[in-house]
């Protein structure tokens, strides 16, 4: 073959390798992030016994200071609630909400980037005129009008999350398919007689999919933060427990008891920090730095 | 005749520990010499001229011993001084001359940078010395030439431009790496003489890589060849060509098959006795333009008509933009005409239309670089898995025998099937393109450019089975391809496309040793013929 280059593949391959270690270990971020990220995963996962009990009842006398009572480490609310307790319980809901809602809206961008990439003309158009016009609203508004219509609970969030935020990645997949359409391995497909949907899911879109994953950390950050903003305004299921309806719930003492606010408020920041540097990691890794 | 103006003792150079990309390798090159630097990808022939030039990354490790006539010095000594070497001393000419020109400099900014430099001159004696050397390089309109950006003239202009900016430094040695691969047959006899003419003028000394022993044949006064890093041999170009001493130099002349126009064509001996028949792929007046941005629509294919039959290889050969991918694409359906109609076995075929999968499976297509024609994330059985299941309706273990079975009609061991296409060697992804055509049990096949960007030791064995397949199954075979030698050896008819149309039309031989049409015989002119030295024929000719 006619594949000329003048460095030697080997040489090639441990360059690439020293350069991946680098940037993994040299500013950390990544595997700093996934182990956090980790922690906040297995924290939500054994809430039911790192914090028996329903984390909304009331089990001590109001306004515990933090770093008082050895049972209570972060001190309890106006209604003798627990903190820790709820912040252990609300890394459950921020999490599983938020991974839920960007999965949906992966899911959803994956889809409708690979159609309009792959069938062009005026499907094209028409898909991508609707991914504009989603675009055009914050999401934030677009998520909030959602829920308002269709009602305060966890999956109607997880909806609403997932159909504002998936145009970033539906842009990406569909530029990433035009990229591969007219790869000769598609031409290949065709040719061999395979169905156009199985060319545009089975053999284009896993080759699109390397980029989509340096959109993940800041998708699942950004539906984490959505999430959180949601449950402060008081639109998410009232009967679970949320770092943003904490913070909320602490807003009328900020000057009397600020650590009411000001740990929910940590939690979401560290959440939203490790799944960013996590993805960013993943996506280094991956050799995509600048992909976005 | 002084010393040698450049020699190169013991020159090794590793980019990993073990391994080896040159190993041992000494060379010299006389005033006005050209050396034909040829061997197989991966061979060590373009790290050779990167050491020369100083151009290897950093990480590989270079030693020996480099001479330049009237300096002093090992120029690969770590602390060596190389100041003034390239450019002034050494000029490098590269394959993908687009590449090497900066999209944001006018032509004339190129060359201007490059004579400052090295001369001195102010801006305005800068740009009359670079419109003088557009002008030696035979650039038309050299001054109206050199305000314009590298996207605009064509390859053999940009490859001119190139050459004219490696001229600008007057150097005396001339590193020329793959420079006319990338061009047609036509444009690259042009600037073989362009670079043959420079070395008589001014009496540069060349180093010219390449893998196309024809053409190192036509352009060297001698012959080194390359093999996994080491010299196999180095002689005059004539000898070396015609009586080659070391084995492998002699499977590479055999494998060459260079174009010859008196030579009868091995595949030619019984196929004219073959019945022509009738029930083949029949493309009737086929008409495809494609519309541009702004101007008129470009014209691909302008009513061609061609028939393959069963049991017969039909060469189509042309110059890039003639319109023979085109014209495949329409015979396998992946692209439709705007008029005109594709019939296979009488039947009108559209392609627009959803087929009938029995008359889609009827013409396959085997694609020119076999490492983008295969999903790199799916293995080669599981590629070939597809047409099986939806052509032949075969799945699991009678779809796994059936894969064995065509990885080895197309000679392959079958156990290659569990690999990704990246971890075979090309011509072996190219067999097993094949069989993935095979799979569909077609009639017709359609190759374009199907051993082009093979080694030439590969071509011979794909063409062998294609031969076969022709022979023992009865496949009509439309060969697409640029290389007259290649048509020559495996084609039984012969269609010559220029701008849209089939200008010439004939059984290969007698196309090719007497072409009527005046496209066909500048074509043929161009084509080194045999292994004969280049200067001989443009002696001749002028």
């Amino acid at each position: 073959m006619q594949r000329r280059g003048h460095e030697a593949p080997a040489a090639r391959a441990r360059r690439v390798m020293i350069a991946r270690r680098l940037r993994l270990t040299g500013p950390g971020g990544g595997a700093l992030g996934a182990t956090v990220l980790l922690c906040l995963v297995v924290v939500g996962a054994l809430a039911p016994w790192l914090a028996p009990g329903d984390p909304l009842d009331m089990v001590a006398r109001p306004l515990t200071a933090p770093f008082t009572d050895p049972r209570f480490p972060l001190g309890t609310d106006q209604l003798g609630r627990n903190v820790l307790a709820g912040l252990i319980h609300g890394a459950r809901v921020s999490i599983t909400v938020g991974g839920a809602a960007a999965a949906a809206a992966i899911g959803v961008g994956m889809v409708i980037g690979t159609c309009a990439g792959f069938a062009g003309g005026r499907l094209d158009e028409a898909l991508m005129r609707v991914t504009e016009a989603f675009q055009t609203v914050p999401t934030f508004l677009l998520a909030l009008a959602l829920v308002s219509v269709l009602g305060a609970s966890a999956a109607n969030v997880v909806i609403a999350i997932g159909l504002s935020s998936w145009p970033p990645t539906a842009r990406l997949v569909r530029a990433e398919v035009l990229r591969l359409r007219g790869a000769d391995y598609v031409d290949a497909a065709r040719v061999a007689g395979r169905a156009p949907l199985a060319i545009a899911f089975f053999e284009v879109l896993p080759g699109a999919l390397q980029p989509v994953v340096a959109l993940i950390g800041i998708t699942v950050g950004e539906a984490i933060l959505v999430e959180s903003a949601l449950a402060f305004l008081g639109l998410s299921d009232p009967n679970l427990i949320s770092w943003g309806g904490m913070v909320a719930n602490g807003r009328a003492l900020l000057r009397s008891a600020a650590y009411l606010v000001i740990f929910p408020g940590i939690a979401i920041a560290i959440a939203v920090l490790a799944v960013t540097l996590a993805g960013d990691g993943l996506a280094a890794r991956l050799g995509l730095t600048g992909v976005r | 005749m002084t010393g040698p103006v450049l020699s190169l003792r013991d020159l090794t150079i590793r980019f990993a520990p073990g391994a080896e990309a040159v190993r041992s390798l000494s060379l010299e090159l006389a005033r006005g010499e050209v050396l034909s630097l040829i061997g197989e990808s991966g061979s060590g022939k373009s790290a050779t001229l990167g050491a020369i030039a100083g151009l290897l990354p950093r990480g590989a490790h270079v030693s020996g011993d480099l001479r330049l006539a009237g300096r002093d010095g090992n120029l690969l000594d770590p602390g060596a001084d190389r100041r003034g070497v390239a450019g002034r001393e050494i000029a490098m000419v590269f394959q993908n001359p687009g590449g090497s020109l900066n999209p944001v400099l006018t032509i004339g900014q190129h060359l201007d940078e490059v004579v400052r430099a090295h001369r001195g001159l102010g801006p305005r004696a800068a740009r009359a010395a670079s419109v003088d050397l557009l002008d030696r390089v035979g650039l038309p309109d050299p001054a109206a030439r050199a305000e314009t950006y590298p996207h605009q003239p064509s390859g053999g202009q940009k490859q001119r431009v190139a050459i004219a900016c490696a001229l600008a430094g007057e150097p005396s040695i001339l590193l020329a790496d793959e420079p006319t691969t990338a061009l047609d047959a036509t444009v690259q006899a042009q600037i073989l003489d362009l670079l043959l003419g420079l070395v008589d003028e001014r009496g540069i000394a060349m180093i010219f890589v390449t893998h196309d022993l024809a053409v190192a044949a036509a352009i060297g006064d001698r012959i080194a060849v390359m093999r996994g890093g080491r010299l196999l041999e180095t002689g005059p170009a004539r000898e070396t060509a015609a009586a080659p001493r070391d084995p492998y130099t002699a499977d590479l002349v055999q494998a060459a098959l260079p174009f010859t126009r008196a030579g009868a064509a091995r595949a030619q001996v019984g196929s004219a006795a073959r019945p022509k028949r009738r029930d083949g792929l029949a493309l009737r007046d086929i008409q495809r333009s494609f519309a541009t941005r702004r101007g008129p629509d470009l014209i691909a294919l302008d009513g061609v008509t061609l028939t393959v039959a069963p049991g017969e290889i039909v060469g189509l050969i042309g110059e890039s933009g003639s319109g023979k991918t085109t014209l495949g694409r329409i015979a396998v359906g992946l692209d439709a005409p705007q008029a005109g109609s594709v019939l296979l076995e009488t039947q009108p075929l559209d392609a627009a239309k959803p087929l009938p999968r029995a008359q889609r499976a009827a013409v396959q297509m085997v694609f020119q670089d076999p490492l983008a024609s295969f999903n790199p994330r799916l293995s080669i059985a599981r590629t070939l898995s597809h047409p099986l299941r939806i052509h032949a309706g075969l799945r699991g273990r009678a779809a796994r025998d059936r894969t064995f079975e065509l990885l080895r009609a197309v000679g392959l061991d079958p156990a290659l099937g569990a690999r990704k296409p990246h971890q075979v060697s090309g011509g072996q992804l190219q067999r097993a393109a094949i069989a993935r055509a095979l799979a569909a049990q077609p009639r017709i096949l359609v190759c374009d450019e199907a051993v082009a960007s093979l080694d030439v030791s590969v071509r011979a064995q794909v063409l062998d089975v294609l031969d076969q397949l022709r022979r023992d199954e009865g496949l009509g075979i439309l060969f697409i391809s640029h290389d007259l030698g290649v048509v020559q050896r495996i084609a039984d008819r012969t269609i010559v496309l220029w701008q849209g149309r089939i200008v010439e039309e004939g059984p290969t031989a007698e196309l090719l040793r007497a072409p009527r049409d005046a496209y066909t015989r500048r074509l043929l002119d161009a084509v080194p013929e045999g292994l004969t030295p280049w200067r001989q024929r443009s002696r001749a000719a002028g």
